[in-house]
C-alpha cells in the first residue's frame, strides 16, 4: 500500500511530503502548510488515489509531549529516582507545537491514509480544506476552538462546541483541566458573578513513562 | 409589498423534537426555511480532556457518555483502538460477544430512533411499542454486566465477565401469579437462551412496526422526497452509515473494513435509491432484520465455543480474584493495574468502527506514559448535524422535525 501509494505522488510534491508507516500499518503523510492544499486536491482528484472522503479532522497540542510526573529512567545504586520532577524538555521531539490530523477515506479504493501538517504559536494559519470537502466546515471550527488553530479561506470561523462567551482555548495542554473562571450568584450584588477557579487540581495518578528494556528485542 | 424581509426563529434549546439540548437558529421566509444556524455545544463536557487525565482503563466509561443509546459501539472503537497499540488481539468468544452486544445495540439505538421519529412526525402509538422491544434488550444488557445503560462492559484485551447462565426474573411484587407466570416465561434459562429466544420473536415485531408505517399515507406523505442527498453530495458532506447507504453508496465498515469477527458472519448491507428520510427509513428498517441474523448467529456460536474471555496477560487485564488470595504476583499485578494502569507503547492509530448512527473512530496519539495523550472522537452525529443547513433549506418548518429525526442525532455524541 505504501508503495503503490508512492507511485502515484508526482515528483513536484515528493520534496515537500514524508510518508511513512505508523503503527498497524497506517500510512502517514507530513505535509508542509505551503503545499498542503494543491496535495489535498491532487489526492482527491486522482483517479488511482480518489480520497474523496474526509473522515475526521483532529488538533494535537505537543507541549506535554513524553512528559512524565515521576522519571524513572535511572535505576541507580540509590533506587529509582521517584518523586523527583524533570526539568528535560522532551517537546523537543516534536519540532512544532500544534499537529493538525486530517483522516482521508477512499470509498472506491477501500484504503486510509492520514494527512498531519504542523504549526506553531507564531504562525497559527493552514490552509482551509472546506473548498475541497463541505464537512471540514464543523470539524475546522471545532479545531479553532479547542486549539485556536487559524483556517485560512473557512467561511464562517466562529467557536461552535464552547460556551458564548468562551475565552481561551481548551484543549491546549497549558489550559488547566479545572478551567479557568467560575460563576456563581452574588447576594450583595444581586447578579451572577464571574471569578477565577478555586478548585485545586487532584492527581491521583501521575503519568509515568517508563523505558522498560527487560523486553526490548 | 414582496420587500419583508426573513425574520428569525429560535428552535429550542429546549425542544421535544431537537432530541436533546439544541439550538437552531432559523432564518424563515413564511413558513420556508432559508437558513438553518445550528448551535451545537449545550451540552459539552469536553469528554476528549477528561480522557486525557484518566488512565486508559479508567476511559471505557466516558464512551459511554457520549452516544448514550448506542453505548456498548462506542466502547468498542475506543478498546480497539487501545488493543490495536498494543498490539493485542481479544479472544475469539470475546470478540463474537462483542459483536453480538453492537447487533444489540444497533436494535437499541434503531428502536429508540423509530420510536422517536415517528413519535415527532404524529404517529404516537410506535414509540410504545418500540420500547417493549427495547425494555428486554436492555433486560439483556442488565443481565451481562449489571447496568442497564452506562455498562463499561468492553475492556481492553476482553470483556469484562462472561455471559451469565441465568436471567433475572420479575419478582412477586405487584403482579398476580399469573402475570409473573407470563413475564417470566422466557426467564428460565440462560442469558444465551433469552436473547435466541429475543431473536425469534423480533421479526414479527418488525413487521408489525411496517404495518403501521410502511405504506401509510401520512407517513410516506411527511418522508418522502424531503432532505434528499445525492450519493456525491452524501460522501462531500461525510455522511457514514444508514444516511450514507440511503444516498445508494454501499459503503459498511463491517463488510469493507471488518472488524471483531464481521468477517466470518453472513448479512447484507440494506442500500436506498432515493436519499430521502424515507429511505432512511427503509435502511433502518431492513438493518434491523440484518442485526437480528447476526445475533443469531453469534448466539449459536457461543453456545457451542466456551472459552476465555479476556486476555491473560495480567500487565494489561486485571488478575481473578481468587488468585489474588493465593498468589503474591497476582496481587502485585492487581495494585499495578489499579493504581498505574498499564504503558501503552509510543504512537497514534485511529480507528474506525460502524456504529448505529455511522462511523464512529477513536484517534488515540500515546506517547508511551499510563495516560492517553490526545483521544479524539470522530461522532457521527456531529458531522451529520452539519449537514442540516443543507438538507432543510427550502422545506417547510414542519419538515424540519422530520430532519431533525431522520438525523438520528445525539446531541451527547455531537457536544461531547
Amino acid at each position: 500500500m505504501l508503495d503503490y501509494i508512492k507511485n502515484l505522488i508526482p515528483a513536484t510534491f515528493t520534496k515537500h511530503i514524508t510518508i511513512k508507516k505508523t503503527v498497524a500499518d497506517e500510512i502517514t503523510i507530513d505535509v508542509e502548510k505551503n503545499m498542503f492544499l494543491d496535495f489535498c486536491e491532487y489526492i482527491k482528484q486522482n483517479d488511482n488515489l480518489k480520497l474523496d472522503g474526509l473522515v475526521d479532522i483532529s488538533g494535537v497540542d505537543y507541549l506535554d509531549y513524553g512528559k512524565s510526573y515521576w522519571e524513572t529512567i535511572d535505576a541507580t545504586i540509590s533506587g529509582f529516582s521517584r518523586g523527583h520532577k524533570s526539568d528535560i524538555n522532551y517537546s523537543l521531539y516534536m519540532k512544532k507545537r500544534f499537529c493538525v490530523s486530517y483522516h482521508l477515506l477512499s470509498y472506491s479504493n477501500n484504503f486510509r491514509i492520514r494527512l498531519r501538517v504542523f504549526t506553531d504559536l507564531k504562525d497559527m494559519c493552514i490552509p482551509s480544506v472546506v473548498s475541497l470537502w463541505s464537512t471540514a466546515n464543523w470539524h475546522e471550527r471545532e479545531v479553532y476552538d479547542f486549539f485556536g488553530v487559524i483556517f485560512l479561506g473557512h467561511p464562517n470561523l466562529i467557536r461552535i462546541l464552547t460556551d458564548y462567551g468562551f475565552e481561551g482555548h481548551p484543549l491546549r495542554k497549558d489550559f488547566p483541566l479545572t478551567g479557568k473562571y467560575e460563576i456563581r450568584y452574588d447576594e450583595n450584588k444581586e447578579k451572577i458573578i464571574r471569578e477565577a477557579s478555586s478548585i485545586k487540581r487532584i492527581i491521583n495518578t501521575p503519568k509515568i513513562i517508563r523505558k522498560d528494556f527487560r523486553y526490548k528485542n | 409589498m414582496n420587500n419583508i424581509d426573513t425574520y428569525k426563529v429560535n428552535f429550542g434549546p429546549q425542544h421535544p423534537s431537537a432530541h436533546g439540548v439544541m439550538r437552531l437558529v432559523l432564518d424563515l421566509d413564511g413558513e420556508v426555511i432559508k437558513k438553518v444556524d445550528a448551535h451545537a455545544g449545550l451540552l459539552h463536557r469536553s469528554i476528549e480532556k477528561l480522557c486525557e487525565n484518566n488512565l486508559y482503563n479508567q476511559n471505557v466509561g466516558y464512551m459511554d457518555r457520549l452516544d448514550y443509546v448506542s453505548m456498548m459501539s462506542n466502547e468498542h472503537a475506543y478498546v480497539l483502538a487501545v488493543e490495536k497499540l498494543l498490539g493485542i488481539k481479544a479472544p475469539v468468544r470475546a470478540e463474537y460477544i462483542r459483536t453480538m452486544f453492537d447487533e444489540i445495540t444497533r436494535l437499541l439505538n434503531h428502536l429508540l430512533w423509530l420510536g422517536a421519529h415517528a413519535l415527532d412526525i404524529g404517529a404516537m402509538a410506535l414509540f410504545l411499542y418500540c420500547f417493549r422491544e427495547r425494555e428486554d434488550l436492555m433486560d439483556c444488557y442488565e443481565a451481562a454486566t449489571g447496568g442497564r445503560l452506562h455498562v463499561a462492559y468492553y475492556r481492553p484485551g476482553g470483556v469484562y465477565r462472561d455471559l451469565p447462565n441465568t436471567m433475572p426474573k420479575y419478582k412477586n411484587g405487584n403482579f398476580s401469579k399469573r402475570r409473573l407466570d407470563e413475564l417470566n416465561y422466557n426467564r428460565d434459562g440462560s442469558l444465551l437462551d433469552f436473547i435466541k429466544n429475543f431473536t425469534e420473536r423480533f421479526p414479527k415485531f418488525v413487521d408489525e412496526y411496517e404495518t403501521l408505517l410502511t405504506d401509510n399515507r401520512i407517513w410516506k406523505q411527511r418522508t418522502v422526497g424531503i432532505g434528499v442527498v445525492s450519493p456525491e453530495r452524501a460522501i462531500n458532506l461525510g455522511f457514514t452509515g444508514p444516511m450514507l447507504r440511503a444516498s445508494g453508496v454501499e459503503w459498511d465498515i463491517r463488510k469493507k473494513q471488518p472488524y471483531a469477527v464481521y468477517d466470518r458472519l453472513t448479512f447484507k448491507i440494506p442500500v436506498g435509491s432515493n436519499g430521502d428520510c424515507y429511505d432512511r427509513y427503509l435502511v433502518r428498517i431492513a438493518e434491523m432484520r440484518e442485526s437480528n441474523n447476526i445475533i443469531k448467529q453469534c448466539v449459536e456460536w457461543l453456545y457451542n465455543n466456551p472459552g476465555p474471555v479476556m486476555i491473560e496477560n495480567n500487565k494489561i487485564t486485571p488478575p481473578l480474584r481468587i488468585d489474588m488470595k493465593n498468589s503474591m504476583e497476582a496481587l502485585i499485578h492487581h495494585f499495578k493495574y489499579f493504581s498505574e494502569g498499564f504503558l501503552v507503547p509510543e504512537g497514534e492509530v485511529y480507528v474506525a468502527i460502524e456504529q448505529p448512527k455511522g462511523e464512529f473512530g477513536i484517534y488515540i496519539v500515546s506517547d508511551g506514559s499510563n495516560k492517553p495523550y490526545r483521544v479524539k472522537m470522530r461522532a457521527p452525529s456531529y458531522v451529520h448535524l452539519s449537514a442540516i443547513d443543507e438538507l432543510a433549506r427550502g422545506h417547510l418548518i414542519a419538515d424540519l422535525v422530520t430532519i431533525i429525526g431522520t438525523l438520528d442525532i445525539v446531541l451527547g455524541d455531537v457536544d461531547r
